[in-house]
């Protein structure tokens, strides 16, 4: 290890120095006195989180700075173990803006909940240490370490509001599908050094190429494909995505869709990409079959949800599927490029809209949290309650159906674009299909703010402000701007790209 | 290749057999059993099933990497164990019973 390596660690040091930060200041907070009419004190309130809120906004912000900083360098760091080149900054930006727009959305939702603690973004900011770590690792240990960093991370903001019997159990099936996936695939890495000898992605496909493939290969990419296609809620590994997002508190849910997903989406275009070249063809049929029925699965029980949060699980399942196609075409052909850069503007514009169209459920929630559960009547007549929420989720509906103009149509095309390009027309044409089904169920959501009539009258506090205007709004503009000017997201993907396979 | 003091050699494939018969019953556990604490037993099995493994194979390839990968997956054993008993705890204040199956307030 050289003193210079750290520079590749500097946005991950920020985040950690953040996330400590948050942990010393929470019990100094003073309490807020309560004060009755006569302004006499009787009470007091829970401290005001504001300054833990501001700590933790001002690490995501300088850690996508210093990443952007830093960036311009092509090395490995660590003797081989992580990387520093523009894939692993552009997934470094990509987690932060995503750990950004959590805490926006978490604030008002935890405070009208009455569970605003510190502990909460400090979670979150060692789940996005993890990502981070997970998309720059160019080595199985660390690759694992950082996986069980996030992943240990989630299952306790899964439980975050443990007083809840839905939370509880959200957490504890995640904890059990995700534990159970990762020592499946700690199987796999565990033979993957048996026959290697080595850890290191370069290294083990170095040994691969002079020994020849073998079964135990293949056997071990298979395991590693299972454990990390859990993470992605691939059917048929996703049982638990539909009853962990519905139990979970929304904000949660909102970096669960995101997060995670993205992450693990890294690691398999990394990791199988560098580690398993020569297998490529058997992991490409591998990801060809889990996304066929990961696209079929997700949108027909997409169908028949009438609890939209349980909804938009199932539409991350299909979404998953659109990307295993991506990663399926990267297999089957020996050009990687169409489809991989496809799947990396496609996570990133899935990244805007699902965390738009989750933070539009917070808010709705954080407005009258007794009553909203989520359920498709709840939803009738929210345009005359609340027009700006009825057009803002709109907006991530249809771009989650992929209506042009939007950054889903972006992603669609170039994703399905690749498949194309990798002679795999039929895979393309099932997918369209399927994205033409999950219409129904987004737009029969815009339907019910717009043309229904509510049966009961749901009392709304405020309307949007403060951090949740802020994450809304951003997530909004980029959701529209990567639809119509997708250029500069373009050339940032073809460089990551370039950097990860040249 | 390995050996005991006495010199007999013990083949990498005895690891194999041995971690690979923990893991199946690890895996079994989790699938079968519905008792959270069992469940959580035979998550370990399953994570110490795979250092067996690394031991094995670190022998066998003469070097030490697959043994510095057993201390870290112990680390996260005990944290991931960690988690599980606090979720299992939060858990049981609320229902008053550690059988997974009764917990299925979300259908569908």
């Amino acid at each position: 290890m050289k003193a210079s390596d750290i520079i590749a660690v500097l946005p991950e040091l920020v985040l950690l120095v953040a996330a400590l930060a948050i942990l010393m200041v929470e019990p100094f907070l003073k309490p807020r006195l309560q004060k009755d009419e006569g302004g006499a004190v009787c009470g007091e309130l829970a401290p005001d989180r504001t300054a833990i809120l501001a700590i933790a906004l001002t690490g995501f912000a300088a850690s996508v700075a210093v990443a952007l900083f830093v960036s311009g360098d092509t090395r490995t760091v660590f003797s081989g173990m992580l990387a520093l080149d523009y894939w692993s900054v552009f997934f470094k930006v990509l987690f932060g803006i995503t750990g950004f727009i959590t805490m926006l959305i978490s604030s008002n939702y935890l405070e009208s909940h009455k569970r605003h603690m510190g502990e909460f973004y400090a979670l979150v900011i060692f789940a996005v240490i993890g990502l981070d770590l997970m998309a720059g690792a160019r080595d199985f240990i660390l690759f694992y370490v950082a996986f069980e960093l996030m992943s240990i991370s989630s299952y306790l903001l899964a439980a975050y509001f443990r007083y809840r019997t839905k939370s509880n159990e959200s957490s504890v099936k995640y904890f059990l599908t995700g534990s159970f996936a990762s020592a499946i695939m700690l199987y796999g890495i565990s033979l993957v050094y048996g026959e290697t000898g080595v850890t290191n992605y370069h290294g083990v496909a170095v040994a691969i190429a002079n020994r020849g493939g073998s079964a135990a290969v293949l056997f071990s990419v298979v395991l590693i494909g299972i454990g990390l296609a859990f993470k992605v809620s691939a059917a048929p590994f996703h049982m638990w995505t539909p009853d962990v997002y519905q139990g979970a508190p929304t904000p949660v849910t909102a970096f669960f869709s995101t997060g995670p997903k993205t992450g693990a989406f890294a690691v398999f275009i990394a990791a199988f990409v560098m580690a398993f070249p020569g297998a490529a063809h058997n992991w490409g049929i591998f990801f060809i079959v889990l996304s066929v029925v990961t696209m079929v699965v997700g949108n027909l029980f997409g169908l028949v949800q009438t609890n939209i949060k349980r909804m938009l699980a199932y539409s991350s399942i299909a979404h998953a599927g659109y990307l295993l196609a991506g990663l399926g075409a990267m297999g089957w052909t020996a050009d990687t490029y169409p489809a991989g850069m496809g799947v990396l503007v496609y996570l990133t514009a899935y990244t805007f809209m699902n965390l738009g169209a989750f933070g539009v459920l917070a808010y709705l929630k954080a407005q009258s949290p007794d009553k909203f559960d989520f359920s498709l009547k709840h939803f009738a007549g929210l345009a005359r309650r609340s027009p700006w929420a009825a057009i803002l989720l709109s907006l991530f509906l249809l771009s989650l159906t992929g209506i042009p103009g939007t950054a889903g149509f972006i992603g669609k095309f170039y994703v399905f674009g690749g498949i194309v390009k990798a002679d795999l027309i039929w895979l393309a044409v099932l997918g369209v299909v399927l994205s033409a089904v999950s219409a129904y169920y987004y737009l029969r959501v815009v339907i019910y703010m717009f043309f229904k009539e509510p049966e009961e009258e749901l009392t709304f506090k405020a309307p949007i402000s403060g951090g949740m205007a802020a994450a809304l709004a951003l997530t909004a503009a980029a959701t529209v701007l990567i639809g119509i000017i997708p250029s500069q997201l373009w050339d940032a993907v073809v460089r990551a790209f370039g950097s990860l396979t040249q | 290749m390995s050996t005991v003091p006495g010199g007999i050699p013990i083949p990498v494939d005895w690891y194999l057999y041995l971690s690979a018969a923990l893991f199946m019953v690890g895996a079994v556990g989790i699938l079968t059993r519905r008792n959270l604490f069992i469940m959580l037993f035979s998550l370990e099995l399953m994570m110490n099933a795979v250092n067996i493994n690394l031991v094995g194979f670190s022998g066998f390839h003469q070097n030490m990497t697959g043994q510095n990968f057993v201390l870290f997956t112990m680390a996260i054993a005990a944290a991931e164990a960690a988690v599980g008993l606090a979720i299992a705890t939060a858990l049981f204040r609320n229902k008053k019973t550690l059988m997974v199956d009764l917990f299925d307030t979300m259908k569908g």
